[in-house]
This record gives C-alpha cells, structure tokens and sequence, in this order.
C-alpha cells in the first residue's frame, strides 16, 4: 500500500517498517473493538503522507500523467485477446495510470481493490466518512479509465 | 482467475453506462488479475523485526531511565523532608498526640460527670461525640491530617508510576 501511495518501492520499506515499529509502540493505544488490520492500514497511510509532506513530493503526481501522454500510449486495444503479454502491458498501464491520481484516491483504489476492504473500513483507515471514502472509490476508478483511454486502452466498442 | 480482458470489457462498459456496482466488481477483478503486487524483499521481515527490537529495547532503556530519575528524586525529596520536616514532624506528631490525650481526658471526665449526675447513655455517647470533634476542629489535628494524606496519596502516585514503568519494559 505505501508503495502504490508513494511510488517509490526502495524508500516504501522503510517506510512500513517504521509502520510496524509505530504500531508496536502505540499497541496500548489500539481499540480492541476495531479491525486490527484497518488500524495498521491508517497508520501505514499516515506514514506514506507524512513521508510525501517531508520530502516535498507533490500529492498529485504530474510525471505519471506526462509518461501516459508522452511514451505510455500504445496501440488501441479495444477487446484485449487473453493475452499474457497484453495483461502484462494493461497491468502496467494501470499501475501507471494509478501513480497519477491523489495520494487520497489512490489509497482508496488499494485499498478497495488489492485488499478487498469495505467501504467503511476505507473510512476509517483514510478518516473520512464513508461517503467520502465511496465518492474517492468512484471518482478515482473514473478518472483510471480516462487516462488508460488516453493511454490508448480505448473502451471496447 | 484469468478474466481480465473480459473483465475489462466489462468494466468500460459498466463504467460508461454509469453501472456503479458492475464497475466496482469487475474493476476489481481487473486490478487483481492485471496489477502485480509490489515485490517485497526477502529479508524485509527480518529487518522489520530488527527495528521493532531495537525500539522497544530503546524503549525500555528510556522508560528504566526515568524509573531511576524518579526513584533520585523521590530519595533527593524524602531526605530533604526528613533533614528539613523532622523538627517541624515532631512538633506536629506531639501536638496531635496532646491534642488527642486531651480529647480522651475530655471525654472520660464529661463522661465520669454524667454517670454521677445519673444521666443516662445519649448524654454521654454526646458529651463524647462533642469532645471527638472538639479535637478534630483543632487546626494542628486538621492540618496533620490534611498532610498525611497528602503524603499518602503522593506515595501512591510514585508507586503507581513506578509499576507502571515496570510493565513497559517488561512489554
């Protein structure tokens, strides 16, 4: 997850080990009530933001959508065949495609669509209201397909 | 699961016709079939488990720390109380001891008086009651009681906080 929120994978290790190391010191503090997992999530997100705010990175990526309009594009894929090689290449689309969204609707995607987390449970980890933490889910699956569609995966007719 | 281009197809179209659930279940099937999970090293656990090590025994050494900063000085406190408070404690004790003689003496006398004047024992229990509270009206008997409970709650606090430091490091 701070991998997917800050795009750096060497730096995201360190930053979920200072996640771990958080948690472990703060453990007194956790609400036994509440799903231990969506705690660490809210603490993982914290850390990847406040790493973000420290370096000065920008909080919406600007590379990412200069790559997709410059290098990214490829040749439309309408009804992509089931093709190891094509998913590869929408798989890497996507990802790109999501290192161009807000750090907040990024972390919504992960967090709804590679760990299955409800809706609520989004809420809690982004400390938003679940309203909020929908229209991100939407919004931002919105805004994916628009910059694969300029990236040249063209809905399929 | 190998459905991703149909999945995809599924999703453009759910998401072009404003389908937000069909959207929402076909996305995720594209994203979990096509999007790789991010490579993690193979010695993150054990690094991580180092950090956390580390910090907790950097905890514990900053939690003995202040046990002994509390510990140098409460004994700095006491033995100044002791080397100041001792006069002052005696004088105090001595006069809470007078003052409590007088309250029994008090009270035997008003009580001797009342069984030879033929009272009965409400009188009595009275007289008795109104010595008792004679002596805890005295300002030196109020304000020796005041104190030691002053001490005892402060003993208290310390000794909580120092249990409470115990158990950190044992954590």
């Amino acid at each position: 997850m701070i991998a997917r929120i800050t795009g750096d994978r060497a730096h995201a290790e360190d930053l979920a080990q200072d996640t771990f190391v958080k948690a472990f010191r703060n453990l007194a503090a956790f609400d036994t009530t509440r799903r231990f997992s969506s705690w660490l999530f809210r603490i993982a997100h914290n850390t990847a933001i406040d790493a973000m705010r420290r370096s000065n990175r920008p909080l919406e990526s600007i590379d990412a959508n200069r790559e997709m309009a410059a290098g990214g594009a490829h040749e439309p894929a309408a009804a992509p065949a089931p093709d190891p090689v094509e998913r590869r290449e929408l798989g890497r689309a996507l990802e790109l495609a999501l290192t161009g969204l807000r750090p907040d609707q990024r972390a919504a995607i992960v967090l709804r669509y590679e760990h299955g987390l409800s809706f609520g449970d989004i809420a809690t980890v982004l400390g938003v209201p679940e309203a909020t933490a929908r229209s991100h889910v939407h919004r931002a699956r919105k805004e994916l397909a628009q910059r694969l569609t300029a990236s040249g995966w063209a809905p399929p007719r | 699961m190998n459905d991703a281009p149909g999945s995809y197809t599924r999703w453009r179209a759910a998401e072009a016709g404003e389908r937000d659930d069909d959207a929402d279940w076909a996305f995720r099937t594209v994203f979990q079939t096509t999007v790789p999970e991010p490579v993690v090293s193979p010695d993150f656990t054990a690094r991580t488990m180092a950090a956390v090590a580390a910090a907790a025994a950097a905890d514990a050494r900053r939690a003995r720390r202040v046990r002994a900063g509390v510990l140098t000085g409460c004994a700095a406190g006491a033995a100044a109380a002791v080397y100041f408070g001792t006069g002052w404690a005696i004088s105090l004790a001595s006069s809470a001891f007078i003052a409590l003689l007088n309250m029994v003496i008090a009270g035997t006398v008003r009580g001797a008086t009342s069984f030879q004047a033929g009272a009965g024992v409400w009188p009595v229990v009275a007289s008795l009651g109104r010595a008792a509270a004679a002596l805890a009206t005295d300002p030196t008997v109020t304000f020796a009681m005041i104190a030691l409970s002053a001490l005892a709650i402060a003993a208290l606090v310390a000794l909580q906080r120092l249990l409470g430091s115990d158990q950190e490091s044992l954590q």
